[in-house]
């Protein structure tokens, strides 16, 4: 896809407020805008044209919610999804997460944040190479060779244990993306240790000891909380 | 086939009785038997006269401990023991001399006498005793009723005095909630077998005569209720024991059923009076436990209520002011907008930004504390680090906001049980708090460490402590400022917007992780300023 042309955005909810509000905001910023206020419609949109990426309420009308709009629209298509959910609707989230979409957002939310989420959400799929096939990463100070699986912090190379490694390659390779404490513990422990979510707690807390200036106030792994964690490479 | 059974049962039950009565009847030959041996053994030095010397005492002996139809039959025992061993012609049962007849013929009647004098004091001794048992029961009784204890602790209690003073194989309150229909097993007490099926019933019948069953030996209402089972062939010595009807200001509260002897005797009036009393104060404890329960639920509802007002008195400051802020501002903008300059125009959405964020701030405490209050939030538990909370509640503050907070740990943190979006929401709203009410650019400080067990090595928990520099907290508010809607004396100098629901928020959800909060002042040695602090405990019980 060219770089030239808008990059189209499929925004579904079903309060028309929210939609002209999120239209003007993301028409402001270059892109195209496309709308929808069920989940049939959303469906329907997408298939007709094919958008860039999709912001997705959780709750929407005739009995096909976001969850399941996201379920069927990971069955034929990678496209960014951007969650947009209420409070106190936390499983509800982080099962969207875990059925593969990309991002969310709680309501009521700031159009800095939106911009900035669709933004990094875009780049993820638009860099030249995809990130999960890179043999390197580097961001600031920090550098990984995911080649040789190792991790150096200014040059110096970081003593990291093996599931500390593979903890901090899935952040990586998702970089500026939500994982879910279930997608890191199914990745780097397996499918039988999914629910441990204090193990993965303590291994976090010592990768953040290796790799952050100031491991009370994380500033690359993030914890996105309720739901698991975020590499950050934006500020 | 099941009656034979019901018959072995009986069987099984008249035993234990019958086998009492036999051994009451052993006393009198056996003290006869024994006084005669040692007439026999002491004959050297005795008269056959003096014979009565021995057997008056056993006589007596007898009345005392077996009453006097025992004490009867062992005097005519020992008379002819007398006559057959020590009286000449020895061996048979004639006498010799007139003399003998009218010392035997004495003999007997100074034994009936003495007998039936003993026999009568003895009785009244044990009558006298069975009073004062009862008379202390009862005083106990309603000295506890008059006391502030559950209606549960005090039926215990009642069912153990009637299991001591009438011999209660078991005793159970049954309660009646509303109709007579409804009748729930409350409590039951040293029942060791199960139930008899037909108990419930009895229990019922009972309740809807609103008489006793079970008293005396043929109560037509009992056989009226047994018929009604259809259980005809159960046995008057079969019954399961008695069921009290128990109203309290012509309610139904429920059923008082004590469970037969295990001898088998029926109660007496004695015990019958003292179960009717004792049912008496299960009633009005039952009674007084339904008033308590209604009283608790008028007060829910009062409190509701007040909730709704103080609700309504908050919308109509904290929500209409942002709101009427952000309206007028949105308005001037659309009508003068283009006329104005852009750094008003600025200014002017700067303003309904921020209305906008106070907005939601309030409506979020509003929804969360409304869902914690109505249960529908319950903490969701796992191992967390509570340093890991605090970074989250830090990056929910603004940058600036960030800078000012200080935030240090003390040592090693042990993971806790906590609900993590919780506890983050507690933290921010203790620092969002802190930086509010203290003066703009200082410090707040933020201090997590652990707690041990008293004098353990292990740990009970960790603390956070949250401090300010701002005036405090005025003195006697250090409780009230957990309250729904409570304002600080100190908060309402100056331009500061709250909602009166952060800190009521904390509370619901430090409460619902066992753990505590609480707010002083420094100590006046030290900087002035306000110190909250938090505490959970390391685990949460199951």
């Amino acid at each position: 896809m060219s770089t030239h042309a808008k990059q189209c955005i499929l925004v579904v909810d079903d309060e028309p407020e929210i939609l002209r509000a999120l239209r003007a905001g993301l028409m402001a910023q270059g892109y195209e805008v496309e709308t929808a206020v069920s989940g049939t419609e959303a469906l329907q949109k997408a298939t007709a044209h094919v958008p860039d990426m999709i912001i997705l309420d959780m709750v929407l009308p005739d009995g096909m919610d976001g969850l399941e709009v996201c379920r069927r629209l990971r069955e034929w298509s990678q496209m960014p999804i951007l969650i947009l959910s209420a409070l106190g609707q936390e499983r509800q989230k982080v099962a969207a997460l875990d059925l593969g979409a990309d991002d969310y957002l709680t309501k009521p939310f700031g159009m800095d944040e939106l911009t900035a989420r669709v933004r990094a959400a875009l780049r993820r799929t638009h860099a030249g190479t995809p990130q999960t096939e890179a043999p390197l990463f580097e961001w600031e100070n920090l550098k990984i060779d995911y080649v040789r699986r190792l991790a150096f912090r200014s040059r110096q190379e970081l003593k990291l244990t093996p599931l500390e490694y593979d903890i901090l390659r899935f952040l990586t390779r998702n970089a500026d993306r939500v994982v879910t404490h279930r997608a890191i513990l199914n990745d780097v422990w397996g499918i039988e240790y999914s629910e441990d979510i204090q193990l993965l707690r303590v291994h976090i807390g010592h990768l953040r000891q290796k790799i952050e200036e100031n491991p009370a106030r994380p500033r690359l792994i993030v914890t996105e909380p309720g739901v698991g964690y975020r590499f950050k490479t934006t500020r | 086939m099941a009656f034979t059974q019901q018959k072995q049962g009986a069987a099984l039950l008249l035993a234990p009785s019958s086998l009492h009565k036999a051994a009451e009847w052993c006393y009198p030959p056996l003290l006869a038997a024994g006084a005669t041996l040692l007439f026999r053994l002491l004959r050297s030095i005795l008269n056959g006269e003096d014979a009565s010397l021995l057997y008056l005492p056993v006589v007596i002996v007898c009345a005392h401990l077996r009453g006097f139809r025992a004490a009867a039959a062992c005097s005519i025992l020992c008379l002819m023991c007398w006559d057959f061993f020590f009286l000449p012609p020895y061996y048979t049962f004639r006498l010799y001399h007139w003399h003998d007849a009218v010392t035997l013929l004495i003999f007997m009647l100074v034994a009936l006498l003495t007998a039936w004098t003993t026999a009568q004091a003895h009785k009244n001794t044990q009558l006298a005793l069975a009073r004062e048992a009862e008379l202390t029961t009862l005083a106990a009784a309603s000295e506890a009723l008059s006391q502030e204890v559950t209606a549960k602790d005090l039926l215990a209690q009642l069912a153990k005095q009637l299991q001591n003073l009438c011999g209660a194989s078991h005793c159970i309150v049954f309660e009646s909630r509303g109709s007579p229909a409804a009748l729930s097993l409350e409590l039951a007490l040293g029942a060791a077998a199960p139930l008899p099926d037909c108990s419930l019933q009895l229990a019922k019948t009972a309740l809807q005569h609103g008489t006793p069953i079970g008293f005396g030996e043929s109560s037509t209402l009992w056989n009226n209720a047994l018929h009604m089972l259809q259980q005809g062939s159960l046995q008057s010595e079969q019954k399961t024991g008695v069921y009290v009807p128990l109203y309290a200001d012509k309610r139904a509260a429920g059923v008082l059923h004590v469970g037969a002897r295990p001898d088998g005797l029926p109660f007496s009036s004695q015990h019958e009076r003292v179960i009717l009393t004792l049912a008496n104060y299960a009633a009005v404890a039952l009674a007084r436990d339904v008033l308590a329960q209604e009283a608790a639920e008028a007060e829910a509802l009062r409190e509701a209520d007040a909730f709704k007002n103080s609700l309504l008195s908050l919308v109509s400051h904290e929500l209409r002011s942002p709101l009427a802020a952000i309206r007028v501002s949105a308005e001037s903008l659309l009508l003068h907008g283009k006329k104005w300059k852009p750094e008003e125009q600025q200014n002017s959405l700067r303003s309904i930004n921020r209305e906008a964020v106070r907005l939601s701030r309030l409506v979020n405490n509003l929804l969360d504390l409304s869902r914690l209050e109505s249960g529908a939030w319950k903490p969701v538990c796992d191992w967390c680090d509570l340093a890991e909370i605090a970074a989250s509640a830090l990056d929910r503050l603004s940058e600036e906001e960030a800078e000012r907070v200080v935030f240090h740990t003390e040592g090693e943190l042990p993971f806790v049980q906590a609900d993590y979006l919780q506890i983050v929401l507690v933290l921010s709203n203790l620092l969002e708090n802190a930086l509010k009410y203290s003066p703009p650019a200082s410090p707040v400080y933020l201090i997590l460490k652990a707690e041990h067990k008293e004098g353990e090595k292990e740990y009970a928990g960790v603390s956070a402590q949250v401090r300010d520099c701002g005036p405090g907290i005025s003195p006697g508010e250090e409780k009230p400022i957990f309250e729904k809607f409570y304002r600080g004396k100190n908060q309402k100098q100056g331009p500061v917007h709250g909602t009166g629901l952060g800190l009521a928020l904390c509370m619901a959800i430090v409460q619902a992780h066992h753990g505590r909060i609480k707010a002083e002042n420094m100590p006046p040695e030290q900087q002035r300023g306000a110190l909250f602090t938090l505490f959970l405990p390391r685990e949460q019980p199951h």
